[in-house]
């Protein structure tokens, strides 16, 4: 008997280590050079009514893993198929833009492509395949519903949590066009609407973003206008309440810049597990074409937008 | 000289999705299973040419057939994409068949009693490929065969060896080099959408592989000391047109060095003391490295290129001891127990490495060891005679 006491014990001995060293830590894994301080460039030319305007950003992935800074970089120019250029205007620390009024020195007729050019202060140059702009199918109707959703809070708990979910038709677009609808911003209302009644909290999977937001007047009902700067610089975060407004923006876009939204958002959605789907390098349509070898991420698009 | 036929069916079972409950938004998927037949004509030849080479040549035909019935999905100008697919075509009997020869030669050069020199060559091919739709190989990887559009994998190997044994063959060594080229092999494409696809064959790409490497071995049989050492430098990389701009990169097994080393200390014939250490390189993964941060306030993580880091090394030390009783010839059963010290120096080998989101967004990754410390057994032994 007590042999079997004592081989029981070893067995329960055995079993607690096995579930004891089943562990799970975290682990620093080495960061090849090339990735060190590459550069990121984003941006695309958005036509809106009658009036366009070209924004591209550029970024540097830092070599400490951290968020990622603004860069500037030595001239960037946008071209059309037709041979005609502009530069890009540094507006704010990795920001470059400029803006067209009309088409009468640079055309940017629906049909036509466009792409850009630019230079680093390391000579490096980097164009972007031409991208062909296309018309977005005009918003037919636009609803939405509340719904709770699981979310993680900030104890880490699971909780149930009000969230919005949009619903818009457009009629079928026309050609092979792919279409991305957004809630592209969230912000309050500024000074004059005070006092406006705290509301029920909800969310939107969407962050704030203040900079050169479109902003609708609601209690005009005019037509959306374009602002240059800061609407109201109160980052809301994923937080969305009534009394914030936000603006559904319904782009058409080509078939790449679609699959390169589709990744990020991909790459955005994953939990994080073993079971995880493979990933990889989201797509990029822009070549360095000084040293092929060093590829920048992200992504030049064209699209004209509809927006409520 | 030796002749034969060889027949083997397979039957896979790709997979299946079922929702857990009515609240999931899972809907179930059931991909039907697979069938093919891998048939074989051989026949190999064995003579000696003269006094010390000894030659070995055979040759293999090999037949596969991928049987039906089956939904077999049809593309515009067959180009494989998912935005190319016309329809589907439901399919019986032999759906597509491969033939493939096989020739080998196996030369063997005698030099005195005690060293030879080998030289190999032979063709192989294979039918049925372990598909991994996770980030790291998991139970929930599938096998797939041959069919329509996934071609078989035909390599040529050859190999070069020496072998030597001394001291009355109480040390036995050999140094052995190898070579192998993949005509045709597959990996998937970034972003591929692997799980219970019933179109399998547009989440993959087609390219060739090669493989070579340096094995070394001494062992040493008897005296109270005794056990083996073993050594192997190799190089697995795969070039698929699609992935890293078309360049060499190292396959998902690509370990290059391993080391194992056993050690048995027998003093007595009761006690039997045995280290093993194991070595290897980590695997390589592909990893999210960085992030940035998009004009929309988005976190999009920067994934290196596919298989260029590697996950950390594995290694392990065991000790164990073993004890027997005193041999008794009249005996019918042998006892003996076993006290062993699994991973010595508790190191945490990564059973796998995945990724998540840390502080600042910024990418992760997470180690999971199965056993990461020192793990202590006792066996104890029976042996009939």
């Amino acid at each position: 008997m007590q042999r079997i006491i004592k081989r029981l014990t070893y067995y329960l001995f055995a079993l607690l280590v096995v579930g004891q060293t089943a562990c799970l830590d975290t682990i620093e894994i080495d960061v090849p050079t090339i990735f060190k301080n590459g550069l990121v460039i984003q941006g695309g030319l958005i036509r809106h009514s009658d009036k366009a305007r070209v924004i591209v950003q550029f970024r540097s992935v830092s070599d400490e893993k951290s968020q990622s800074n603004v860069i500037r970089v030595q001239n960037a120019y946008v071209h059309n198929d037709l041979g005609q250029s502009k530069e890009l205007i540094l507006d704010v620390d990795g920001f470059y833009k400029t803006m067209f009024e009309d088409s009468i020195n640079f055309n940017y007729s629906f049909g036509r492509s466009f792409y850009v050019k630019v230079t680093t202060y390391n000579g490096d140059q980097f164009i972007s395949e031409p991208e062909i702009l296309s018309n977005s199918p005009a918003i037919e109707s636009l609803s939405w519903k509340q719904v709770k959703k699981s979310i993680v809070n900030n104890l880490n708990q699971v909780e149930l949590a009000d969230f919005v979910e949009i619903y818009l038709t457009t009629p079928k677009p026309e050609g092979l066009n792919y279409l991305k609808f957004d809630v592209i911003n969230a912000y309050q209302y500024t000074d004059q609407l005070e006092g406006f009644p705290p509301g029920k909290l909800c969310y939107v999977t969407q962050r704030a973003d203040t900079r050169n937001v479109l902003l609708y007047d609601h209690t005009s009902l005019a037509e959306p206008v374009i602002k240059d700067i800061p609407v109201y610089d109160h980052r809301i975060d994923y937080l969305f309440s009534e009394g914030y407004y936000g603006t559904i923006v319904l782009q058409s876009i080509g078939k790449k810049a679609y699959d390169y939204y589709t990744q990020i958002n991909e790459l955005n959605n994953r939990e994080g597990s073993i079971y995880d789907a493979p990933a990889g390098r989201v797509i990029s349509n822009i070549k360095n074409m000084t040293h092929p070898d060093k590829m920048p991420r992200l992504f030049y698009a064209v699209s004209q937008i509809q927006q409520e | 000289m030796d002749a034969g036929l060889q027949s083997v069916i397979y039957i896979t079972s790709p997979g299946s999705l079922a929702p857990l409950d009515g609240s999931s938004f899972v809907l179930p998927n059931q991909l039907p299973n697979e069938k093919g037949i891998e048939s074989a004509a051989y026949v190999s030849y064995q003579r000696s040419i003269g006094e010390h080479l000894e030659m070995i040549a055979g040759f293999r035909l090999n037949h596969f057939m991928s049987l039906g019935p089956k939904l077999v999905y049809t593309y515009i100008d067959n180009k494989i994409k998912t935005e190319n697919i016309l329809g589907t075509e439901s399919r019986n009997g032999i759906l597509q068949h491969y033939l493939v020869p096989e020739p080998r030669l196996s030369l063997k050069y005698g030099i005195g009693s005690k060293a030879s020199v080998k030289l190999g060559y032979a063709r192989t091919s294979q039918y049925i490929n372990q598909i991994f739709n996770t980030d790291t190989p998991t139970p929930t990887s599938q096998w797939q065969l041959v069919n329509n559009y996934i071609k078989p994998a035909v390599s040529d190997n050859l190999s070069l060896g020496v072998f030597a044994n001394f001291d009355d063959n109480n040390f036995e060594t050999s140094i052995e080099v190898y070579k192998r080229n993949i005509g045709r092999l597959y990996d998937f494409r970034d972003f591929a959408n692997l799980v219970v696809n019933p179109h399998i064959e547009t989440e993959l790409l087609e390219g060739r592989g090669r493989t070579q490497g340096l094995e070394i071995s001494i062992k040493k049989n008897n005296g109270p000391i005794n056990g083996w050492l073993s050594y192997t430098y190799s190089s697995t990389q795969q070039k698929v047109e699609g992935i890293n701009n078309g360049s060499w990169y190292s396959s998902s097994f690509d370990k290059p060095h391993n080391l194992s080393f056993i050690f048995n200390y027998n003093p007595k014939q009761r006690y039997t003391l045995t280290a093993n250490f194991t070595y290897s390189s980590g695997r390589p993964s592909t990893a999210p490295l960085s992030n940035y941060l998009t004009p929309d306030n988005v976190y999009v993580p920067v994934y290196s290129n596919r298989n260029q880091i590697r996950i950390p090394d594995y290694h392990r030390l065991d000790l164990s001891f073993n004890l027997a009783r005193s041999h008794n010839l009249a005996a019918k059963v042998i006892t003996s127990w076993t006290f062993t010290l699994y991973n010595v120096y508790g190191r945490k080998n990564p059973f796998s490495v995945y990724y998540t989101r840390g502080a600042n967004n910024t990418p992760q990754a997470n180690r999971l060891a199965v056993v990461g410390t020192v793990f202590p057994a006792i066996r104890f032994n029976i042996e009939f005679l």
